[in-house]
């Protein structure tokens, strides 16, 4: 009992030489007003402070999101991995020639889609041109006198 | 399931030799082949019916082979009449109710697989061969396999193939979103003796009264003529380029196209560049404001100005491979052997 007073004792002079440090290096006036909210904030940060020293309450796992996002390592590597990921997008659709040389076409011009009748009459020769000589491993199969059939037309 | 396992053993007996080995390469040219071997092996009249969209046209074909001579008659039973005659390599029109023929003789027709060239050897890379199921067509029985296009940049075909003789009976063209753009079917069709099939594919002696043209192509080099393909569509490869000349049968004078045609392939689908005269375009009403475009069929032509003189590109294909075709065209100085005078 006189051993528990003892300590009691000890203890009320190390909170009252800390509170007498803080107020020499933190003055009360020097700060800000403190609204009755955040002082039972800070009550509870302590009530769980003392929880967790006791082992009462385990640190509460920080999502991996927000760990990730508080990292700028990730940021690094995420804005690296959207660069290379719109690359391979672009390489993979663009036309991709014999020898891996991607073919750099301009854009072709708006086409304005109009029937055979209503086009300029070079069409509709040029078509019964190219179905008269097609070359195709399936012209005499079939193509030639399909091409026949439609040249009537 | 179990017709499409049949589909590949039917595959399996129609080019015996290299398919117990062979690649999948090798499989599609060895297919090609033997429905190539089987056009030019047997003789049949039938009634070939062609449809894509709203268009319909039918027509009534005899087709007699036997080993080096080749005979075929397409008779027209839409519009006006019309009748094509084909022996070997020269192929003549006629148009009874007008008095008019026209006979060309053409470097290519029945040379297979020669004619292709190059593309004959890479056509494997950019189509896949897969068994269908078999369907009945024109009362007969036939293996379905379709020619899958390895890319966008071209279609797809699905053949319908007697299991008999090996003909081909249906041909559909599909474009890469799946739609059936042009099919091809003989509604009936008859197998006989080539003597028989013989008497009716013959060219009749025309009427004296008939106006007979002739027509020819003339080899172009482009590059005489100030052009150059940069980078055309993967698979597409140059095989020619010519010009059509006109003349009266038994004359001496030739008239030629303005515009000169080059040709590409890929194996199965054809793309040409007509390629026009320049400077004069505007003059002479050729010039275009903006690209412009047409289907029929599977046939798309693609026309647009390229440093002043009008180029169509007509195949095949879709309208980005046109585009892309006509894209890749480069212009330079003509040289001065491309003005060759009239002969």
């Amino acid at each position: 009992m006189k051993e528990e007073t003892q300590q009691s004792t000890a203890s009320q002079s190390e909170a009252m030489a800390w509170s007498a440090a803080w107020d020499d290096e933190c003055a009360t006036e020097a700060l800000p007003p403190v609204s009755a909210q955040a002082l039972q904030r800070w009550h509870n940060y302590a009530q769980i402070g003392h929880a967790m020293r006791r082992n009462q309450v385990q640190p509460i796992a920080q999502p991996a999101a927000r760990r990730a996002a508080n990292n700028p390592r990730w940021w690094v590597a995420a804005a690296a991995s959207g660069v290379a990921m719109v690359w391979g997008v672009w390489l993979v659709s663009a036309p991709v020639q014999p020898g891996g040389m991607v073919a750099k076409q301009a854009p072709a011009p708006a086409t304005t889609w109009v029937a055979l009748e209503q086009a300029h009459p070079q069409h509709a020769e040029v078509l019964a041109e190219h179905r008269a000589v097609s070359p195709s491993a399936l012209r005499m199969p079939v193509g030639f006198a399909r091409n026949v059939a439609w040249s009537g037309q | 399931m179990k017709s499409v396992l049949a589909g590949w053993v039917w595959l399996l007996a129609v080019a015996p030799a290299a398919w117990a080995q062979s690649s999948p390469a090798q499989s599609l040219r060895d297919l090609l082949t033997q429905l190539n071997q089987a056009s030019v092996g047997q003789s049949y009249r039938g009634t070939m019916v062609v449809s894509a969209g709203e268009h319909m046209m039918t027509a009534k074909v005899w087709h007699a082979c036997s080993g080096e001579q080749q005979r075929e008659r397409v008779e027209n039973l839409n519009g006006l009449k019309r009748i094509t005659w084909r022996h070997n390599d020269t192929v003549t029109t006629v148009w009874p109710n007008q008095a008019r023929a026209v006979t060309r003789r053409f470097d290519d027709l029945g040379m297979f697989p020669a004619a292709l060239q190059v593309p004959w050897q890479s056509v494997a890379q950019h189509y896949t061969v897969q068994p269908q199921p078999t369907r009945r067509v024109a009362g007969r029985q036939a293996q379905g396999v379709r020619l899958q296009a390895t890319d966008s940049m071209r279609f797809s075909y699905n053949l319908l193939i007697d299991e008999q003789t090996g003909v081909v009976l249906k041909l559909q063209t599909v474009a890469p979103d799946g739609a059936v753009l042009e099919q091809t079917a003989y509604s009936d069709i008859a197998f006989d003796n080539v003597a028989a099939i013989t008497q009716h594919a013959r060219l009749p002696a025309l009427t004296s009264r008939t106006r007979l043209t002739q027509e020819r192509s003339d080899p172009v080099d482009p590059a005489a003529m100030g052009w150059r393909m940069g980078q055309p569509v993967a698979g597409f490869h140059p095989l020619r380029a010519y010009r059509l000349a006109r003349g009266q049968a038994g004359g001496e004078r030739w008239a030629l196209a303005p515009d000169w045609q080059w040709l590409f392939s890929d194996g199965l689908a054809s793309i040409s560049l007509v390629i026009g005269q320049d400077a004069n375009a505007a003059l002479s009403g050729n010039d275009l404001a903006e690209p412009v475009a047409v289907r029929q069929g599977a046939t798309l032509s693609y026309a647009r100005m390229v440093e002043g003189v009008r180029v169509t590109a007509v195949g095949e294909a879709p309208l980005p491979t046109l585009q892309a075709m006509v894209a890749a065209l480069q212009r330079r100085a003509p040289t001065p052997a491309a003005e060759k005078p009239l002969k």
